[in-house]
């Protein structure tokens, strides 16, 4: 496997420069960058004409991931040329957020195979309801297949997001890769770093992703109480407190952030179902805390490679880590290079949404405020 | 800037004011943090206060809840623990401590573990099955606490009973509530012990008792009596099919039946089988009940077959008893006409003797004579009031009802009984007014009524008053007509008016020696007012006189059988519940059903027959009271009917009423018969109806026909001392052969003779035009019978009964008869 990145940047434009030339057959160009750079210019075009046949794949970003930086306004274009893996792309477009599962079922059904070994998808970050699309995709293909990913992001405006495929970028759509082929190696690991606090509450009243009441009271209101002046900047100030959300039957809960609010009907739409009759507990953290998070998952992504460093990581971590770590972002890229070593190549963006299982042979699960690390390595 | 960085800048740097361009960034970025820093904090705050906030509201709410669990738990009426994984004791109500004595409730606390507890109690002596084995009764609760199994019952040493409700939390404590069953156990203890008393009762009782399931009929309980009864082995009785001990179906059906309409079945008689075959009759009682949850009956039985067959005995003795009364009174009967007979020689002949010696002046035969007319009347009348008694007695005496006019008939009694006042001295007043209007009764009797308290009071007093007086009370109670007759005799003690209407009594048994009289005539007298639906009552004062009182119906409504049932109708009214039944025969459907409608309209029930022989069969199933005869029916007539009923020992008590329609031309056929002649025959009365029929000073020919020859002799000289020409005929056969030789203006007929009797004799008269002018005077010694009645029907005008015996009083009744016109001067009248 052959790696290499660019930067884009209004002052230094591309850092290196762009090569020419014809990139292998197995090859994936993975695009992170700011909507508006996207929306404007013609990068992504540049990105294709600069490496024919190499696949496009990336989304719209709250904050690209480079290195051991991250950076806001830019576009990151990272070439991985797989030498044994073979590779298939498969894209579709989003029509309402109840048609997630089918958008995910379709994506299975294009990229299913027997010898599919994992799939990264990339999905709009505000149409899309990611639980269902994950269980969609999970059911399609496969037992074994593993599937990770992220839901794209619009810096803190929440207002659109952006899927770059084959067919060109635009908002409104999900495309993945499917990996193939036993020389593979593929490492994950998720995890949070938040801790619940306060009282825990009965979501009274869901529907699907919408919730409207927590312990019989409007939880817009509740939001906005724990807020205070950080109320005016609903819904981005509502990622500093996640929800964790657990079914009525109990099991494992899961984080989950608000993507919109509507003062109109009083309520939250969150990235994932909230399940009518479960608990949900307000989460709070701090950078300490969410670098722990961030190494914890560096460290279960391994567990997949073997003995293996891994030879790229493609990193998705939360916008709403992005908002508590603030100038100190860097601080879990950093614990996250000290666990996988120089040699890797780290890519990755922050996100509206996480996709990956909970653990290793899980099934791929939709997280908010995780970080959420997809790492490969060939052998 | 943050007034930190700034300070911080002045005091390291020695920065004021603008910041160097190289350093702007740097201090730019430190500046957002200590910003980001105190907001961040601001907001941790924030937030830790909200939530402490809604955690001790959480808190107060779970205190609230908690109360509100724990007053739950205490005013439930079980005891209630909770012990946690550890079994140790975490909550618990009331309760449920207080359900330990002593010995153990103070141990009852929070933290304490259940086996303290329990060793507590066990060791203090509160559990009766841990009595003498605390060690292994602990053990064995222990285990049954850990994997509790539900419900048990812990019996305590104080008598209680606790039932235990244990179950297992989720994690893994136990709770248990404990109910206080004791009542609830001493209630079913008393019920076994009921049941068992009951049981042992059932099995001692001398009643075969029996419990049967109703949807399959099987006996579910049976005492032994009941196997006893059936002659049943053992417990063989239990799972028969019940309806196998039934000897009759029927039976069966109708106790079914009733227990089902009604629920209960009180002493009602059946015919039972044994398995044996014996069949016996049991009275059983019934009552609906539950068994084991299902519809069933308990039935109580007692063997009567002894009972029925003595009560069969007694009806057989019954009937010989009725049948010896009626032997007796048929006896009397005969035995009164027979003694009729030669009385009527001895009184006509000591008549004409007498006359003959009064004509010659022979005195002393006179008197002699006139002994034996006397002692003959006074013996007839015993036999008559002998012959009135036995009718009454035998149930037998009906009576004749009809409308007749008050004042002619009080008159006639008062013409009658002038004489015999007369004799005592006394003087007879009679109040009643002339328009005293009618009375729908029996005219003879009520006549013999007055006559017999008239002749009473004349016997009783001398010189004195008898005032008879007769008035109608009409009041709300109905139409009454009240007769008084009060004398001023000797009166009566209280004692004497108690035993005064007993037959053979006398007010005094010197009394008869002093006044004469059979000591008949009142006990008849009362008999007769209650069969004609009244009574006679009296006042009286020894010494000063005494006052009958005869009530009466205006309208007597129909006829009775005996004063009884008079007085039972008198007392429930024409609309009793039990109506009498008329049967009707008749073969004309319009007539049916006019006399259906008449006899309804009066209170009567009515079945009908169109002809004989439906009538002998429904006179048989029905016993009707009452039957109407149409005399002329095709098949089997009226007459026929009659004489069969008659010899019926079931139907010849039933009284009939014949019904002849008879058209213009018919009545006319049967005016035949003029007048009604009654043995011992009355000289005078004699006379009377002969005159009526055919006038004096014209030649007149009188037939008799007669079989008696003493009585027709008799007749014979009596008719010819007041010239007329006598023809004597000794049956109707003769009689009939007479009149085809000579057309006579008269024919005196006696009704029973030999060959042909007097009503056949009359039937062929009537059949032959030449003949049906001829007056007939009926003369018999017979006592007219309904039947006899009905076959003289329309023939005769007026009948003269036997208890008017005076020859006077006989011309007295029939002045009512004969034409004002036709009546000759007697010497006799007043």
């Amino acid at each position: 496997m052959k790696t290499a990145q660019y930067k884009w940047s209004q002052s230094d434009g591309w850092q290196p420069n762009l090569p020419t030339g014809v990139v292998g057959q197995q090859s994936v160009v993975f695009v992170f960058g700011a909507r508006s750079l996207m929306q404007t210019g013609n990068l992504v075009g540049e990105l294709r004409d600069h490496f024919k046949g190499a696949a496009m794949l990336g989304c719209s970003t709250s904050g690209e991931i480079v290195g051991d930086l991250v950076v806001d306004d830019s576009v990151i274009a990272t070439l991985v040329d797989f030498e044994h893996t073979r590779l298939r792309f498969a894209s579709a477009t989003i029509g309402e957020a109840k048609a997630s599962y089918d958008v995910g079922k379709e994506l299975a059904r294009q990229l299913n195979d027997a010898s599919l070994r994992h799939v990264f998808v990339l999905s709009d970050g505000l149409h899309v309801n990611g639980s269902d699309l994950a269980r969609g995709l999970a059911g399609g293909v496969v037992e074994g297949v593993s599937i990770t990913g992220g839901l794209s992001g619009d810096g803190t405006n929440f207002a659109e997001t952006w899927v770059v495929a084959d067919g060109g970028a635009g908002p409104q759509r999900v495309a993945a890769v499917g990996l193939y082929g036993n020389d593979l190696r593929i490492g994950y690991g998720s995890m949070g770093g938040w801790q619940p606090f306060g009282p825990l509450r009965t979501i009274t009243r869901a529907e699907g992703n919408i919730l409207y009441e927590l312990d019989g009271r409007s939880a817009l209101d509740l939001y906005k109480s724990y807020l205070g002046p950080h109320a005016d900047q609903l819904p981005s100030s509502a990622l500093l407190f996640p929800i964790l959300v657990t079914e009525a039957k109990g099991g494992q809960g899961v984080v989950r952030t608000v993507l919109s609010v509507d003062e109109q009907n009083k309520s939250m739409t969150f990235a994932g179902d909230i399940p009518q009759g479960g608990t949900a507990q307000l989460m709070k953290t701090n950078v300490d805390d969410l670098v722990d998070g961030a190494t914890a998952a560096a460290k279960a992504s391994l567990s997949g490679l073997g003995d293996r460093r891994p030879d790229l990581a493609i990193l998705v971590s939360c916008v709403g880590r992005k908002l508590v770590m603030k100038q100190r972002t860097e601080e879990e890229i950093e614990a996250i290079r000290n666990v996988f070593g120089t040699d890797a190549k780290i890519s990755g963006f922050y996100s509206y949404g996480e996709l990956s299982p909970f653990m290793h042979g899980g099934e791929c699960r939709l997280h908010n405020q995780t970080m959420t690390i997809t790492t490969f390595a060939e052998d | 800037m943050h007034r930190l960085l700034r300070r911080q800048l002045r005091k390291h740097l020695g920065v004021e004011g603008e910041v160097p361009v190289a350093l702007q960034p740097f201090v730019a970025a430190v500046d957002a943090a200590y910003t980001d820093f105190d907001s961040d904090r601001a907001m941790v705050e924030r937030s830790q206060e909200l939530s402490s906030k809604e955690l001790s509201e959480a808190r107060d709410k779970a205190t609230q809840a908690q109360r509100r669990l724990v007053d739950a738990i205490e005013s439930i009426s079980e005891g209630f623990s909770l012990y946690d994984a550890d079994d140790k004791l975490v909550i618990y109500n009331r309760r449920y401590r207080d359900m330990h004595s002593t010995a153990s409730i103070n141990v009852v606390n929070q933290g304490v573990s259940f086996e303290t507890i329990l060793r507590n109690a066990a060791a203090g002596g509160e559990i009766r099955d841990a009595e003498g084995r605390v060690e292994a009764w602990v053990e064995q609760r222990l285990a049954q606490h850990c994997d509790p199994k539900g419900t048990h019952v812990q019996r305590r040493s104080d008598g209680r009973w606790i039932q235990i409700n244990e179950r297992k939390t989720d994690d893994g404590g136990t709770v248990a509530t404990y109910t206080d069953i004791t009542d609830v156990k001493k209630a079913e203890q008393a019920i076994q012990e009921s049941e068992q008393r009951l049981r042992v009762i059932a099995e001692a009782a001398p009643m075969a008792v029996a419990i049967v399931t109703f949807d399959d009929g099987i006996i579910r309980y049976a005492n032994r009596r009941f196997s006893e009864m059936f002659e049943l082995e053992g417990s063989s009785a239990l799972g028969l099919q019940a309806k196998t001990l039934y000897a009759d179906p029927q039976h069966r059906e109708r106790f079914i039946g009733a227990l089902t309409e009604r629920g209960h079945v009180e002493g009602m008689e059946m015919l039972l089988k044994r398995v044996g075959g014996e069949e016996f009759w049991a009275l059983i009682a019934s009552q609906r009940v539950e068994f084991e949850g299902r519809p069933a009956m308990i039935n109580g039985l007692v063997d009567i077959s002894d009972r029925k067959r003595m009560e069969g005995e007694l009806h057989k003795a019954i009937w010989a008893s009725e049948q010896a009364t009626r032997a007796k009174s048929d006896f009397v009967a005969n035995m009164s006409h027979e003694l009729r007979t030669p009385l009527n020689a001895i009184i006509g002949y000591s008549e004409i003797l007498f006359e003959d010696a009064q004509s010659a002046g022979r005195e002393s035969e006179m008197a002699d004579l006139r002994k034996i007319q006397d002692a003959g009347k006074h013996l007839l009348g015993l036999i008559d009031n002998i012959l009135d008694l036995s009718k009454i007695e035998a149930g037998k005496m009906t009576l004749y009802l009809e409308t007749f006019e008050l004042r002619p008939m009080i008159d006639s009694v008062a013409a009658t009984v002038t004489p015999l006042a007369k004799k005592t001295g006394n003087a007879l007043v009679v109040n009643c007014a002339d328009e005293a209007g009618t009375m729908h009764s029996d005219l003879t009797k009520v006549r013999q009524t007055l006559f017999n308290l008239l002749s009473n009071a004349c016997k009783f007093t001398r010189n004195g008053t008898i005032t008879l007086t007769a008035l109608r009370d009409t009041n709300a109670a109905g139409n009454w007509i009240e007769f008084q007759v009060r004398d001023t005799g000797i009166g009566m003690t209280s004692d004497q008016q108690a035993k005064v209407f007993e037959a053979f009594t006398q007010a005094d048994a010197s009394t008869t020696r002093t006044y004469g009289g059979t000591g008949l005539g009142l006990a008849i007298t009362k008999s007769f007012c209650r069969l004609m639906g009244g009574d006679v009552t009296l006042t009286s004062e020894a010494g000063k006189g005494t006052t009958f009182t005869v009530r009466l119906p205006a309208v007597t409504s129909a006829a009775s059988d005996t004063a009884d049932s008079a007085a039972e109708q008198r007392s429930e009214g024409p609309q009793a519940e039990h109506a009498p039944t008329v049967l009707v025969v008749d073969d004309d459907p319009n007539a049916r059903e006019l006399l259906r409608r008449h006899l309804q309209r009066g209170g009567y029930a009515v079945r009908m027959a169109a002809s004989g022989e439906e009538a002998m069969q429904l006179a048989r199933t029905l016993q009707p009271d009452v039957v109407t005869l149409d005399a002329l029916m095709p098949q089997m007539d009226g007459w026929a009917v009659l004489s069969a009923m008659k010899e019926d020992a079931a139907l010849a008590e039933i009284p009939v009423i014949m019904i002849t329609i008879v058209d213009n031309q018919s009545i006319g056929f049967s005016l035949g018969a003029a007048d009604y002649l009654i043995k011992p025959i009355d000289r005078d009365r004699l006379v009377r109806a002969v005159e009526k029929c055919c006038p004096r000073g014209a030649p007149r020919h009188v037939l008799i026909v007669e079989d008696d020859a003493p009585t027709s002799e008799l007749m014979s000289r009596a008719l010819r001392q007041i010239d007329c020409r006598v023809t004597q005929a000794e049956n109707g056969r003769v009689g009939l052969e007479r009149l085809s030789e000579a057309l006579p203006d008269a024919i005196l007929l006696d009704l029973m003779m030999p060959e042909m009797d007097g009503f056949e004799f009359i039937a062929r008269v009537r059949d032959e035009s030449r003949w049906r002018r001829i007056p007939i005077i009926v003369v018999t010694a017979k006592t007219l019978t309904a039947e006899d009645r009905a076959r003289l029907n329309g023939q005769v005008q007026h009948l003269v009964h036997k208890g008017e015996y005076s020859g006077k009083a006989v011309l007295a009744a029939l002045d009512e008869l004969v034409p004002r016109h036709a009546r000759r001067a007697s010497p006799d009248r007043p």
